[in-house]
């Protein structure tokens, strides 16, 4: 199979979880090979929407520009495993989720699409970005679940509890930078 | 270990990378090549009329540090490949994208970059260019606009629909700007936001203030989509756009080409015109090459993100989902 487990998770959380639970060696994922995946792909569209084409410097500033994105998922991560379960080493659980990113990779990669395809992209963008990034959203949870659940090992009270907490604490840290930046307040309460 | 050994181990090594994700990455090496090829850096001749030199400006745009996706370095380059002479980097209440966006721009001779900040209510929004420290939100508009001044910037109306003006109604008089020209004036997912709306609050201030076309930047290619052209006294520099604005020696263009702003200023591109240069905001690309290049590229970095590096060993159980680095 040509498949990455980023790809096969995407469409078998659950049984590939499982399967990249037992991995070990060079098949088992990183955590450095997770975070950079997602940067990377996160540069390519920034370059692609932004300047029309893969512009190499705004790839490489984009990629550096939101290294936050991972950092404050494994926080986040962290945070709702230990919240649930003192035992389930740290690490593996960094580098299992960093796996589970295909969702967000692909709606993206949709979005870069339909901006070099679409002949009237904004009206397509209109259309296609919301369901694309809620449905990224929405799968991403199972994901995470899937991730507790069979990745990890916790019962399934426990990977839901944690799944919860890894939203709740990750939107946390947004909006808590939002806050801090004086960005989000003053749009709630004048 | 022998040499013979270790040569055995890398050519091991080098087979136990998949063919798909080493094309994969030749895709996305030609991306790169195509987007450093046609990624040109445009000529920004000196237009004068009628003394005054004429910049190309777009005063409304957001960072990375709110809720934009380019940096302040990256948001600078790509305001200067889109032809702008002066750009105000107006990030949420806070002016400090904009200080940075000065600093990178001095540093490589990019476009006039002016700091400012978009004060940001639930009531309003108001752009601030020509600021050094943030203006807070946190106070009656009337002192927002009075700090605004006091620092020796402006203030402009940004995008006055109807949900924002009753909020901005108790500065209406001394705003220095409004926001008529707005990336909604062609296409917007918001029946609530309506350009003619702009248009409208424009026509009916008094005193009339600075007719004013911003992108208000956050994503995509429309950086520069809606500029202001502003006619400033010799040497061009921040200070003088400020000026510029202040006295009103901006026109803007409508959808329809139609030239809106200071009369004088008008009357004298109907008899001169100029035509405010323009940037591919609909991704059609320099040429072929350049299409193709961009595709192959961003279908390489679908492959490197979802194609296994190392492809099954023999023998390897077929799992649900195959472990893949």
């Amino acid at each position: 199979m040509l498949l990455s487990a980023a790809a096969s998770l995407v469409v078998r959380p659950f049984r590939g979880y499982e399967a990249l639970a037992r991995a070990a060696g060079d098949e088992a994922p990183t955590i450095l090979g997770g975070a950079i995946r997602l940067l990377f792909v996160i540069g390519a569209v920034v370059a692609t929407t932004a300047a029309g084409r893969l512009a190499p410097i705004e790839l490489f500033v984009a990629t550096f520009s939101f290294a936050y994105v991972p950092l404050a998922q494994l926080v986040a991560v962290g945070v709702a495993l230990r919240a649930v379960s003192r035992t389930v080493p740290i690490r593996r659980a960094f580098a299992l989720y960093l796996a589970g990113h295909g969702p967000w990779l692909i709606a993206l990669l949709a979005i870069a699409a339909v901006c070099l395809i679409a002949p009237s992209p904004a009206e397509v963008l209109f259309a296609v970005a919301p369901p694309l990034v809620l449905g990224a959203l929405a799968w991403s949870n199972v994901l995470t679940f899937a991730c507790f659940r069979r990745g990890l090992g916790l019962t399934a009270p426990r990977a839901g509890i944690a799944t919860a907490l890894h939203s709740i604490v990750l939107s946390a840290i947004v909006a808590g930078y939002y806050l801090g930046m004086g960005q989000l307040g003053p749009q709630l309460w004048r | 270990m022998t040499m013979a050994a270790r040569r055995a181990r890398g050519e091991e090594r080098r087979a136990s990378i998949s063919r798909a994700w080493i094309i994969a990455c030749a895709l996305v090496v030609l991306g790169l090549v195509g987007g450093a090829a046609f990624d040109p850096r445009p000529e920004r001749p000196v237009v004068r009329r009628a003394g005054y030199r004429v910049l190309e400006a777009d005063f409304h745009m957001h960072t990375t540090y709110s809720d934009g996706t380019l940096s302040p370095l990256t948001l600078v380059r790509q305001a200067d490949r889109r032809g702008l002479d002066a750009v105000g980097v107006t990030e949420h209440n806070t002016v400090l994208a904009g200080r940075l966006a000065r600093a990178w721009s001095e540093l490589t001779g990019g476009p006039i970059v002016i700091p400012g900040e978009e004060v940001t209510t639930g009531g309003y929004h108001l752009i601030a260019v020509g600021l050094e420290t943030t203006v807070s939100p946190d106070q009656p508009i009337e002192g927002v606009v009075a700090d605004i001044h006091a620092q020796g910037g402006v203030a402009i109306g940004a995008h006055p629909v109807k949900r924002f003006q009753p909020g901005l109604a108790p500065v209406r008089a001394e705003l220095d700007g409004v926001e008529l020209m707005h990336p909604i004036a062609f296409a917007t997912r918001n029946p609530d936001w309506r350009w003619l709306d702009l248009l409208t609050y424009y026509e009916e201030t008094t005193p009339r203030p600075a007719a004013i076309g911003s992108s208000d930047y956050h994503f995509a290619s429309i950086l520069g989509l809606c500029r202001t052209l502003v006619f400033v006294h010799e040497p061009a520099s921040a200070g003088a756009v400020v000026e510029a604005i202040r006295a009103r020696r901006t026109v803007v263009l409508d959808p329809d080409g139609r030239l809106l702003g200071h009369p004088e200023l008008v009357a004298l591109l109907e008899r001169e015109p100029y035509v405010p240069r323009s940037s591919d905001y609909a991704y059609r690309g320099e040429n072929a090459a350049d299409r193709a290049l961009r595709l192959l590229g961003l279908a390489g970095v679908a492959g490197v993100a979802f194609l296994r590096v190392r492809p099954r060993r023999r023998g390897e159980a077929k799992a649900g989902a195959g472990p893949a680095p």
